[in-house]
């Protein structure tokens, strides 16, 4: 597996060839080639700006003040949003980047066969680039790599923040980036404006694009669910008949460390982001005197829209569910892609042992040796669940280098223990003026924020193991009078399922994926099928393992119900409601009634915030402008939730008129 | 069954309005306007015989001293008929070579011209041929007759007889030539009579399928070949029409009318074999369609015999209000409903001014656009047509050496004012072609404001020249899916009409389909390529070329078959149509149903089961047999 990718970072061993690599003649590769001449940048504006169409949808908001008014607004939104090209300036941030990567990483990993592969295969549809997001370096790596491979370097997608950022926000413009305001649904001109100028982009444009189907950096090492938006307006050009078709490559960049993981972990616990600025940036730079190990860009199979709606969808006669859907559906399967090229790395594995151990003994040391064993028996459970794990010689070796690698995290202390750190906190004065600042004490803060780190490394296996986890968690708490069978399984594992949703992007209660999921178990000897029953065979290592990789989430969402159940939500916005139960979990882990500090994450708290208001627990009256729960459901949540964490059994008819019941009561018709 | 014959020896007087007496004028005491001549009539010239393979291929297209031939490595082109005839064409061998992989050296001659014993079995009906003896109508069931009516001018109807002549299982059992209406209404009589097929057989140009006989047929078939109705029955000046028998040929109705200083005006690229009733039963569609109209505007009336007994409409009216338009059941009727064996048609005087033009712009997209503004500001020349980089680039290579005349393109043009002065990339450069015909200050007026749309759209009129060369071409062109053919190329058209808003998407998603296809085949070597013939005020016609080495393949013709599929399934997905003006016939009966509505299917096989309830118009175009009956 490991032989497929190749440090691109030999290719820049001696530094006098730097400048001698960003000035060479470039004859780039297009990703479309059109039969008309290329259009410039500011051309592509200049046809957004002239479009007849785009000034009729906009017209009414410009009712009295004409159409110069709306001329000007409508040149106005295309300047802040155009990308421009400079490759001048793409060449020196070539020669910036060359040396930064050289300095801070060890090895910078391309599965080059499939982009070789992906570039001879351009030309004839536009070709969009889909990589996770778990880094602003996301799309420097990228640019830097299609520069590297003679590709036209992709037009993306970027967020506002950057705008605000003297100097950098031109850098970045002048190498295709394009700027998206972060919710406009209901800012009509702007929409139209942004809609039009994909669309033109996508028809005209020669090199590839590229967008993050997440919508933001995820903080959490998770994938996030899929935003549509984007998408939509991208497929919306082939729909019409602008383009003939569209290449999607999903894309995985997997990071030894994270640049941004203290941020991420301040952030999840409710400490804001710096603005983005260019000092800020320079300062951030210093950072990058730390080595961060390997990158990994792993380039998933290009696929074809066409090819993947085949004849459902008419141009002719549109039908706007079956599309949405369609789109739906699109965005799950990068996702899913996504996350099957996943590349872990030595420390995803230690993280998940020291987080077992922790969980187990709740201590933050553990013995090298201990650890190394841990792994190696971990590494199996890796491979039969599809998990590609990139290490490079020895096992002790590698762990010993990734524990130095994440010395922000992590310590080999004298005694050849490994350590979990604690970081200083100082809270900025002008944090507590934010709105959003953070109710958390100083004390929780500086215990939580290396418990969450490391979660944030554990967290991008749990796409192997959740539903494993799932499995086994549901049936600690299913009634022993009654047989449990497949079907009975699938139900709560459903219901679970629904719960996590956004959490683990469940994409689909997808039947083969959980008989899958019990054949694996079976294979590992804890469970036993039998005739359509399931029985726990064996309650070893193992099982205790995937039991407890599911437990800070059902807390979490336990202490959502209770929450519910005590307050008054009536007047409150979800933003309020999040951080209130964030309270509530940490006054609960001060007075020692709850261990695990990942439950105080508002990234869990808001999934489970939405997972609720899906299931129709947590209900919003758009006219008053106020919520409400439907109690029945939500004591029903909260009672399966103790049982699941007490290990109780339930009886059988627990559930009726209830969710799960429908469920059931749905799937047996 | 009730049949009326109309004696021939009706006599009356004719309006003498002019002094050439070749051709009766129409009379005016008639009560019906087809009514037969009273004086003898000359017959027009016709440039194809009786035995028609002795001037016309028997296995491919157009004449036989006509053709590409390979001499020492280079093509060439024979006969003097054609203007690029007996001149080496280096430039089109390095062509073929290099898109194509063709090797000139490497040639596969197609089948000979088969033994007797070979032809497959007749099934004749003995007591109808001995009726159709009796009637002293020509007849023949020689087998090599009956192969040269047995088919079209599809890509599997040469492929077939060229490469494969095993495949063919049935043809014609008997070949008639009836010489006027009052023939054909007794041989429709006589096949009703002993459930004979009949498949009318006029200039043997179709591209649809239309005249191959169904293998499954039983029933004796009947090739009724209407050649030998080639008469102009009278010429009416005052009123611009002319009436003729629907086996005469384009070229010679189109020479007799110009010799007298007229025109009919509808030149479909077939014109010089395809035949008037063969363009009323496919509703074609003619090159200078701007000026002149398409054929149903151009069809004043029109007989035809079925064997319920004949259609046809009273008087000459300009036009009717009289409930719907029968004409319209006859046009595009492709042989299911009767045979068609009279038709009056509008003229004109010829045009004093004929002129070309042509307009090169920087990309397709900026032609296309120029089109749709012409169209807009209905300001369209007699012709004016847009060929895509490719086709430029072909039409290029189509030329001798050493030539003034032929002089290149852009040796004409002055390829560094387009390259470096205009910016024009000559791998992107499309050109348009016209043809303006009318009277001098009329073309004047539509030159200067079609050259000021083109600018506009961001084109440059590029000369005279390189018009007519395009327009000269044209029947050229047709001739080289022979040659291709020895060379393991294949090659055919297919033809569309789509709105304005979805031209270009039509064209840019056929490309890639049919690229994307290809891929999947392993066809390395080929070429697709459009061009958009006609302007309409609410969209255009698209025609679209394609050609393969097919090398590696088994089944050239049936792989082809699929990819044409896939590019209609796409043309019909992104709001083209099945046909501008080739026609259903057989290979796109499939989609039929679909384009017209079930109920619009219902309603035309209701009126073939009214008109031919034994169904011997079999042929199967439009509608498969099954929901025909």
């Amino acid at each position: 597996m490991a032989q497929k990718f190749r440090n691109i970072l030999e290719d820049f061993q001696k530094n006098d060839h730097d400048f001698l690599w960003i000035s060479r003649a470039i004859n780039f590769i297009k990703a479309y080639n059109q039969s008309r001449p290329h259009i410039s940048p500011n051309k592509l504006k200049k046809i957004v700006a002239k479009n007849s169409q785009l000034y009729d949808m906009v017209k009414e908001v410009f009712e009295d003040k004409g159409f110069w008014a709306a001329k000007q607004q409508i040149s106005e939104i295309l300047e802040e949003i155009g990308y421009a090209y400079d490759l001048a300036v793409v060449r020196w941030l070539g020669l910036f980047l060359i040396k930064m990567l050289r300095k801070s990483l060890s090895g910078l990993y391309i599965n080059e066969s499939m982009l070789k592969v992906i570039a001879s295969e351009m030309g004839n549809s536009p070709v969009i680039f889909v990589p996770t997001h778990r880094s602003y370096c996301d799309f420097i790596l990228m640019a830097f790599v299609c520069f590297k491979y003679n590709i036209h370097i992709p037009c993306v997608a970027a967020g506002m923040d950057f705008l605000s950022m003297k100097l950098m926000n031109k850098v970045l413009r002048n190498s295709k980036a394009f700027f998206m305001r972060r919710k406009f649904v209901d800012d009509h001109v702007y929409r139209s404006v942004f809609q039009e100028y994909i669309k033109a982009m996508i028809s005209y444009e020669e090199s590839p694009i590229e967008f993050f189907i997440e919508g933001t950096r995820s903080r959490t090492g998770k994938s996030l669910s899929p935003k549509f938006g984007f998408l939509s307006m991208v497929v919306e050009a082939y729909l019409t008949g602008d383009i003939p078709d569209l290449t999607i490559v999903p894309i995985n960049i997997s990071y030894d460390r994270i640049l941004e993981e203290q941020l991420f972990a301040y952030e999840l616990l409710g400490i804001p982001k710096p603005k983005e600025s260019t000092k800020g940036f320079f300062k951030a730079l210093k950072v990058l005197d730390e080595n961060y190990g390997n990158i990994l860009i792993n380039f998933g199979d290009a696929f074809s829209i066409r090819s993947f709606l085949d004849n459902q969808i008419n141009f002719r006669y549109r039908n706007q569910e079956n599309e949405t859907n369609k789109i739906k559906q699109i965005a799950f399967k990068i996702t899913e892609m996504q996350q099957s090229l996943q590349i872990y790395s030595c420390f995803n594995v230690l993280a998940l042992v020291l987080y077992d151990h922790i969980i187990r003994t709740h201590s933050h040391a553990l013995a090298l040796h201990e650890a190394v064993r841990s792994v190696n028996e971990l590494l199996f459970l890796f491979d039969l669940f599809c998990g590609t794990v990139f290490v490079e010689g020895d096992l002790e070796t590698s762990i010993k280098q990734s524990i130095i690698i994440h010395g922000s995290l992590v310590y080999l202390s004298s005694e050849n223990v490994i350590i979990l750190k604690k970081p200083k906190f100082k809270r900025h004065l002008n944090q507590s003026e934010n709105q959003e600042g953070c109710y958390l004490s100083d004390e929780i803060i500086e215990e939580g924020v290396p418990i969450v780190m490391l979660q944030i490394y554990v967290n991008p296996t749990l796409t192997l193991f959740i539903r494993s986890s799932i499995i086994l968690t549901v049936f600690e708490c299913l009634s022993k009078e009654i047989e449990v069978t497949i079907d009975l399984l699938y139900e709560n594992y459903q219901y679970i399922c629904d719960l996590f949703k956004h959490e683990f992007v469940l994409t689909s209660s997808n039947f083969q994926e959980y008989y899958d999921s019990l054949l694996k178990l079976a294979s590992l000897g804890i469970l036993e099928l039998h005739e359509g029953t399931i029985k726990i065979k064996n309650y070893n290592n193992v099982y205790i393992f995937l039991i407890n990789l599911l437990k800070p989430f059902i807390i979490s969402a336990n202490e959502f119900c209770k929450f519910l159940l005590e307050e008054d939500i009536t007047q409150k916005t979800q933003l309020q409601v999040v951080k209130e139960v964030q309270d509530k979990i940490s006054f609960k882990i001060i007075s020692g009634y709850i261990e695990e500090y990942y439950c105080l994450s508002l990234d869990l708290l808001s999934n489970i915030y939405n997972a609720l208001s899906e299931m129709k627990i947590i209900i919003r009256n758009k006219q008053k402008n106020m919520l409400f729960t439907n109690a029945e459901l939500l004591n029903d949540l909260n009672c399966y939730l103790c049982c699941l964490l007490k290990g109780r059994k339930m009886p059988y008819n627990f559930f009726k008129n209830s969710y799960l019941y429908n469920s059931i009561g749905k799937s047996k018709l | 069954m009730p049949k009326e014959v109309p004696s021939s020896k009706t006599i009356s007087k004719c309006d003498h309005n002019d002094n050439s007496k070749d051709v009766p004028d129409k009379r005016y005491d008639s009560d019906r306007s087809f009514k037969l001549p009273s004086v003898k009539i000359q017959k027009p010239f016709s440039a194809i015989p009786k035995k028609r393979t002795d001037v016309i291929k028997w296995n491919g297209w157009g004449y036989n001293d006509s053709k590409f031939v390979v001499k020492d490595g280079i093509i060439c082109f024979t006969g003097k008929r054609y203007p690029i005839g007996e001149l080496e064409l280096p430039y089109f061998t390095e062509w073929a070579k290099k898109l194509l992989n063709v090797d000139p050296f490497k040639i596969c001659l197609p089948c000979e011209i088969p033994f007797d014993d070979f032809f497959p079995k007749t099934i004749i009906n003995e007591d109808f041929l001995c009726e159709i003896m009796n009637l002293k109508i020509e007849h023949s069931v020689d087998g090599f007759e009956r192969l040269t009516r047995s088919h079209g001018q599809t890509l599997h109807d040469i492929y077939s007889l060229r490469r494969n002549m095993g495949s063919i299982h049935r043809i014609p059992d008997i070949v008639l030539w009836p010489c006027s209406h009052e023939d054909v209404m007794h041989i429709i009589a006589l096949a009703d009579k002993y459930n004979v097929v009949i498949i009318p057989y006029g200039g043997g140009t179709s591209v649809s399928g239309a005249v191959s006989c169904p293998e499954s047929e039983t029933r004796t078939i009947c090739s009724l070949d209407t050649s030998q109705m080639n008469n102009i029955l009278w010429l009416d000046k005052k009123n611009l029409l002319v009436c003729c028998q629907t086996g005469l040929v384009g070229q010679d109705l189109e020479s007799f009318l110009q010799e007298r200083g007229f025109t009919c005006g509808h030149e479909p690229d077939s014109y010089e074999f395809s035949t008037v009733g063969g363009w009323v039963a496919t509703r074609a569609s003619g090159m200078k369609k701007n000026v002149y109209g398409n054929i149903e505007d151009l069809l004043v009336n029109v007989k035809l015999v079925t064997p319920k007994g004949v259609l046809s409409k009273e008087g000459l009216y300009p036009r009717q209000s009289t409930g719907p338009d029968l004409n319209h059941i006859v046009l595009g009727s492709e042989g299911t409903l009767g045979v068609i064996t009279e038709v009056i048609l509008k003229i004109r005087p010829v045009a004093p001014i004929k002129k070309y033009g042509s307009i090169v712009f920087p990309y397709f997209d900026a032609g296309v656009a120029c089109m749709r503004e012409v169209a807009r500001q209905r300001c369209q020349p007699a012709s004016i047509r847009l060929m895509d980089n490719e086709q430029f680039q072909f039409g290029q290579s189509l030329r001798p050496k050493n030539s003034s005349y032929w002089s290149s393109f852009t040796e004409n043009f002055k390829k560094a004012y387009l390259k470096h002065i205009k910016g024009f990339d000559l791998n992107l450069i499309c050109v348009a072609t016209l043809l303006f015909e009318g009277e001098k200050d009329q073309v004047e007026q539509q030159e200067t404001l079609i050259y000021k749309i083109a600018r506009d759209c961001g084109g440059i009129p590029a000369g005279e020249n390189n018009g007519e060369r395009g327009y000269m071409l044209t029947f050229v062109i047709a001739y080289i899916r022979d040659l291709g053919l020895d060379f393991n190329i294949v090659a055919e058209s297919f033809e569309t009409s789509v709105p304005w808003d979805r031209t270009l998407t039509v064209c840019r998603n056929v490309k890639y389909i049919v690229g994307k296809k290809c891929k999947e085949f392993g066809i390395k070597y080929f070429l697709i390529s459009h061009r958009v013939t006609q302007t309409y005020d609410c969209g255009s016609c698209v025609y679209f070329y394609f050609a393969f080495n097919w090398e590696g393949l088994s089944d050239p013709v049936a792989t082809y078959g699929e990819i044409e599929s896939a590019a209609r399934e796409e043309i019909l997905r992104c709001g083209g149509s099945l046909s501008h003006h080739h026609g259903i016939g057989k290979l796109r009966a499939r989609w039929y149903p679909k384009q017209v509505s079930q109920l619009g299917a219902n309603l035309y096989s209701a009126t073939k089961k009214y008109l031919d309830p034994n169904n011997i118009f079999a042929c199967q175009n439009l509608l498969p047999l099954k929901s025909n009956l």
